[in-house]
């Protein structure tokens, strides 16, 4: 409801805004991309998290999930290594569930990483190319956590539910 | 209070000899080159049940020179390799060992004055600013994480590219629960201090070209990057009102390094040498959980001692052993508007 009623506002009161201001160039980026951003945020939500057979886990709440891809939670309750996969930061499945699941931007993540690896405090998480990739990863590592669309998940991976 | 921005650089860029004339320096950061490779050890029975694929491609390792010597340090394990993947596989246990690097090389131009080199528009600029470096992180267990990074700075006269130990600690996480965690880190570690202090040397993880000089002081850097401390670590997460991380730690600055004794030690006939003594450094910080808004607190509580050789005068005056204090407390204020892309 909220978010229908902010993209059908948000344009008029932008229009205003082009109307009276100088800046014509960049108000026409900032409203093709913010278009872009709609039409995105609607595209992909048919997705899971997914772990390896191996871990006990569940139901996971998303505090914990934010946590362990952020690097910052490195083991299950059970204590065993967490081991994070994900997608390249321009995908859109990783896009989508850092944006809905982690309410964070792929560049925002990225420079997280990176300051974790470039101060030695942390690690990066794994990178894969494909989905294909990530199932057959999540599903052979122990301890793994990964994302992957309904249609491309199988019985070799479990779906964690998030709470 | 000193709040973090960019227009304390234009200041001190500006405090220029010709306070008439306006200085502008045009950095331009030109390339800037990112490495990672991961490299994962299974235990015998993954790796069994996988054994169709070659050793190799167990390696995520993308585009470097690391993937050949790793892939044959892996087909022919030899002498502490052999060992350790045989520690390995006696104990069942599984470790994570990673390799990153990166490498920068900025162009700067300048009306008037020279920053790193002849960099003024009638010399053509100049290509004296390269940083580059590598780290490895290793897990043996799942709570131990052993890391360490080689950095190299070329930068005028004060950073030759002299390659240097950064840092190299153990990092033990002591209590984890959630998105709260406690624990411990020994050894080589980077200063936690102000916002980009730990990762300064590392153009892509900050958010101008050179940082402010209020807080960031490129005279006394490599004294301010890293020292031999321990420190104890927290991350208390909630799932409404964001994240708060601290460090505390008991630090032994690095005062032995010839840019920072040329810096400290100002007159130029002192040819004693700094000697380090117990030092304070804390930072807190708060994180909202979009990550558009991070507020810190830190500070540093610095001493060291100098013995001047016997009989030596400054201006005339004969002194003695004495010690050195420094401290500083920041507050800092980072906000972010994000655009969807």
């Amino acid at each position: 409801m909220n978010r229908f009623v902010s993209s059908f506002f948000f344009p008029i009161r932008y229009l205003l805004f082009f109307l009276s201001a100088n800046s014509f160039f960049i108000h026409c980026i900032l409203l093709i991309v913010f278009l872009f951003s709609i039409s995105q945020a609607r595209a992909d939500n048919h997705y899971e998290i997914v772990i390896n057979k191996g871990v006990g886990e569940n139901i996971l709440s998303a505090n914990s999930l934010r946590s362990i891809f952020s690097m910052h939670l490195k083991t299950w309750s059970d204590g065993t290594k967490i081991r994070v996969f994900v997608l390249p930061d321009d995908d859109q499945l990783h896009q989508s569930f850092s944006k809905e699941k982690l309410n964070v931007f792929p560049y925002q993540l990225r420079s997280i990483w990176d300051r974790l690896v470039f101060s030695g405090t942390g690690q990066a998480p794994i990178k894969v190319n494909s989905t294909e990739e990530m199932l057959t990863k999540v599903a052979s590592t122990p301890g793994a956590i990964g994302y992957l669309r309904r249609a491309n998940i199988n019985e070799n991976v479990k779906v964690l539910e998030i709470k | 209070m000193k709040m973090l921005k960019c227009s304390r650089l234009n200041n001190f860029l500006s405090i220029f000899p010709d306070k008439t004339i306006r200085q502008i320096v045009l950095l331009l950061l030109l390339g800037n080159v990112s490495v990672h490779a991961q490299a994962q050890y299974q235990n015998p029975k993954t790796t069994i049940s996988n054994s169709q694929e070659a050793p190799a491609k167990w390696l995520q390792v993308s585009e470097l020179p690391i993937r050949v010597s790793e892939a044959t340090e892996n087909k022919k394990p030899s002498g502490l390799i052999d060992k350790t993947i045989d520690w390995y596989q006696k104990k069942s246990v599984q470790s994570d060992f990673q390799i990153h690097g990166f490498i920068g090389q900025s162009y700067i131009l300048s009306s008037h004055n020279n920053v790193f080199g002849h960099s003024t528009s009638g010399a053509g600029g100049s290509f004296g600013l390269t940083e580059a470096g590598l780290n490895a992180s290793f897990r043996p267990l799942p709570k131990l994480l052993i890391s360490a990074q080689v950095l190299s700075r070329r930068a005028g006269e004060g950073s030759s590219g002299m390659p240097r130990l950064d840092f190299a600690f153990l990092d033990y996480r002591l209590y984890s629960h959630e998105a709260n965690q406690f624990g411990i880190r020994a050894g080589r570690l980077k200063n936690p201090f102000g916002f980009y202090n730990d990762t300064r040397d590392v153009p892509f993880t900050r958010p101008s070209i050179l940082l402010p000089q209020s807080i960031y002081f490129d005279r006394t850097r490599n004294l301010a990057l890293s020292g031999d401390s321990v420190q104890l670590y927290a991350d208390v997460g909630h799932s409404r009102w964001g994240t708060f991380s601290t460090q505390v730690g008991l630090l032994f600055p690095i005062v032995s390094d010839r840019d920072t004794e040329r810096a400290v030690l100002v007159f130029p006939n002192m040819h004693g040498h700094l000697t380090r003594d117990v030092s304070y450094i804390g930072r807190g910080i708060y994180e909202t959980n979009d990550k558009r808004i991070r507020l810190g607190v830190s500070g540093i509580w610095l001493d060291s001692n100098y013995d001047p050789p016997v009989g030596e005068k400054i201006l005339g005056l004969p002194i003695t052993s004495g010690s050195l204090q420094f401290s500083q407390f920041i507050f800092l204020r980072n906000t972010t508007q994000n655009v969807g892309v």
